[in-house]
């Protein structure tokens, strides 16, 4: 193909794409409707066709925020954070992380600073409900490595396993919201979530503070003693063998990496 | 279930889905998928649903895919662009059609990414040398990739590019002929085009390579006009499908015999019974219809 025709074909598709961006600009010139007539509604069905796609795809992932904002509002701020970050590809799997911080950021939505973290989360169930699948451990594994062992072993999460922090009740604020939720009065207090998807379905799971400071250590590659000791420093009485067969049982742990595997590792 | 074997035509070089009807699949059907069919003979997905490396998406699809023929419709790889083919997409499209060993795969002439900027649409391409070049290169290197033959879709058209060259159905049927790939005729779109630009969907169709035609998809469409007042119909997939796009249906199903048909609906979806029904008012005319006999393996 000669270089010049593909550049015309080129600056043809750029303009088409400038004048999807932008609504400013009108439609490009070389567009033409039936009989050579208007062309302006015929360009406005794929200008919205595509608007809709990405305000659709965020709404999908966040049916919580789309109902505490109400539908009106919801796809005013998604057309806003349109105007800040675009899909660099026509794959919208896994696009749109950053509305949360447009969230956090937005002026308008200041009084209720507990949006971005719900956001946050239903980011985190996206991605547990599309990670990789792998079989969750079960008690019985615990067992075998024997409680020496243990000590000194690092956990191997599960693909979907996700970690969230927030001073605000986000766990609750999201069963809350979410079809059929909770009715439960809301306590207003900070709250750490783990979200898992072991199986079939994602898990939402609220940790104490204790809780979540074992299991961040966990996944930062403490061992489970590491982590038992970050724990006790937020709570004297906690009990780490509990919590540890609890995340087995919640099918967060695929394995573990013992002191032994270590060392023969080359 | 049970299926009468499809006829042997010359398009089971590019697919193999039996000659009934079919639904696009929502997973909010999938239960009643799973508990009746309803009649309803074979599936499609959209490809890039299940770009995502695990979980109920693909636990679901391993469960259609298990009782189903299944067609793969990808509606983002962008063939009509005027950049390189994505190589991550086409690598995840081909991981995808290993994994599900599909009866189709199809593809749309379109484009939906530019310079780093995506859109989730299917955009249109200027008809021309250099385009028709272009597509015809991305076909082969998608059929390279993923070791099969596509079936290309004709788009649903708004207007035109003043630099086009080529009636569409020429171009369509030259990507087909020198990139060997198969078609998706999309009836609906052939409607919503024509009445779009003002030409006649029947002359469209008659001038169609309906013998690379493996697959048959009908949506409804949505009607409004343009600032002209002229008819501008929409390609909405939102409602039934029109009565006239049922008679172009039944026109192209007395040419070239039953093939496999698809209603597809993405907006608006009704409870499963519905659809299946309509999917099996385009059974009952592809059971009313002769065996092709225009078209037989060369």
């Amino acid at each position: 193909m000669p270089p010049d025709a593909r550049a015309a074909d080129t600056t043809a598709e750029a303009r088409f794409a400038a004048a999807l961006l932008d609504r400013d600009l009108p439609p490009p010139e070389n567009l033409l409707g039936r009989d050579g007539g208007p062309v302006g509604r015929r360009f406005q069905v794929h200008r919205a066709g595509a608007t809709l796609g990405l305000v659709g795809a965020l709404a999908a992932r966040h049916p919580v925020l789309e109902a505490m904002l109400g539908e009106d509002t919801f796809a005013d701020l998604a057309r806003a954070f349109l105007r800040v970050d675009r899909p660099k590809t026509a794959l919208l799997l896994g696009w749109g992380d950053g509305l949360a911080d447009f969230v956090a950021a937005h002026e308008d939505l200041a009084a209720w600073p507990y949006l971005a973290d719900v956001a946050r989360l239903e980011i985190a169930w996206a991605e547990a409900h599309h990670a990789a699948d792998a079989e969750p451990i079960g008690r019985s594994a615990l067992v075998e490595l024997g409680p020496r062992a243990v000590a000194g072993a690092r956990l191997r999460r599960h693909p979907s396993l996700r970690l969230l922090a927030s001073p605000h009740p986000v766990a609750s604020l999201w069963f809350a919201h979410r079809d059929g939720g909770e009715t439960d009065e809301i306590t207003w207090r900070a709250e750490a979530v783990l979200v898992v998807r072991p199986h079939a379905d994602v898990l939402v799971h609220r940790l104490t503070p204790a809780a979540h400071a074992f299991l961040a250590a966990l996944l930062a590659g403490a061992d489970t003693a590491g982590a038992a000791d970050a724990a006790s420093a937020v709570d004297p009485d906690f009990d780490a063998g509990r919590h540890l067969v609890g995340l087995v049982d919640l099918g967060a742990v695929v394995g573990f990496d013992t002191t032994a595997d270590t060392e023969t590792r080359p | 279930m049970s299926l009468a074997p499809p006829p042997r035509t010359a398009t089971t070089r590019f697919a193999t889905l039996p000659a009934t009807c079919g639904v696009g699949y929502k997973p909010q059907h999938f239960e009643d998928i799973l508990a009746d069919p309803l009649g309803v003979g074979f599936f499609e997905i959209h490809a890039e649903n299940h770009f995502g490396a695990g979980g109920p998406p693909h636990r679901r699809l391993s469960a259609l895919r298990e009782r189903f023929p299944l067609s793969i419709h990808g509606v983002g790889l962008s063939i009509g662009g005027s950049g390189p083919l994505d190589r991550d997409h086409l690598a995840r499209l081909a991981a995808l059609v290993a994994r599900y060993r599909p009866e189709a795969v199809s593809e749309h002439l379109a484009w939906s990414t530019h310079a780093g900027f995506g859109f989730p649409d299917l955009l249109p391409v200027p008809l021309t040398e250099a385009t028709l070049a272009r597509v015809i290169e991305h076909v082969d290197e998608t059929q390279t990739v993923l070791g099969r033959p596509i079936l290309l879709e004709n788009p649903s058209t708004y207007l035109r590019f003043a630099e086009s060259t080529i009636p569409e159905v020429e171009f369509i049927a030259e990507v087909a002929r020198r990139s060997g790939c198969g078609l998706l005729l999309d009836v609906a779109n052939v409607d919503v085009s024509a009445t779009n630009l003002g030409y006649d969907p029947l002359a469209y169709l008659a001038a169609f390579p309906l013998e690379r035609v493996a697959e048959i998809h009908l949506a409804g469409r949505f009607e409004t006009v343009d600032e002209a007042g002229l008819p501008l119909f929409v390609d909405a997939h939102a409602s039934p499908v029109a009565d006239p796009v049922w008679r172009l249906f039944e026109t192209v199903v007395a040419r070239i015999g039953p093939v496999a048909t698809l209603i597809e609906r993405d907006d608006d979806i009704p409870p499963w019974p519905l659809l299946a029904a309509e999917a099996r008012h385009a059974g009952t005319i592809l059971a009313k219809a002769e065996p092709g006999r225009r078209f037989h393996a060369a």
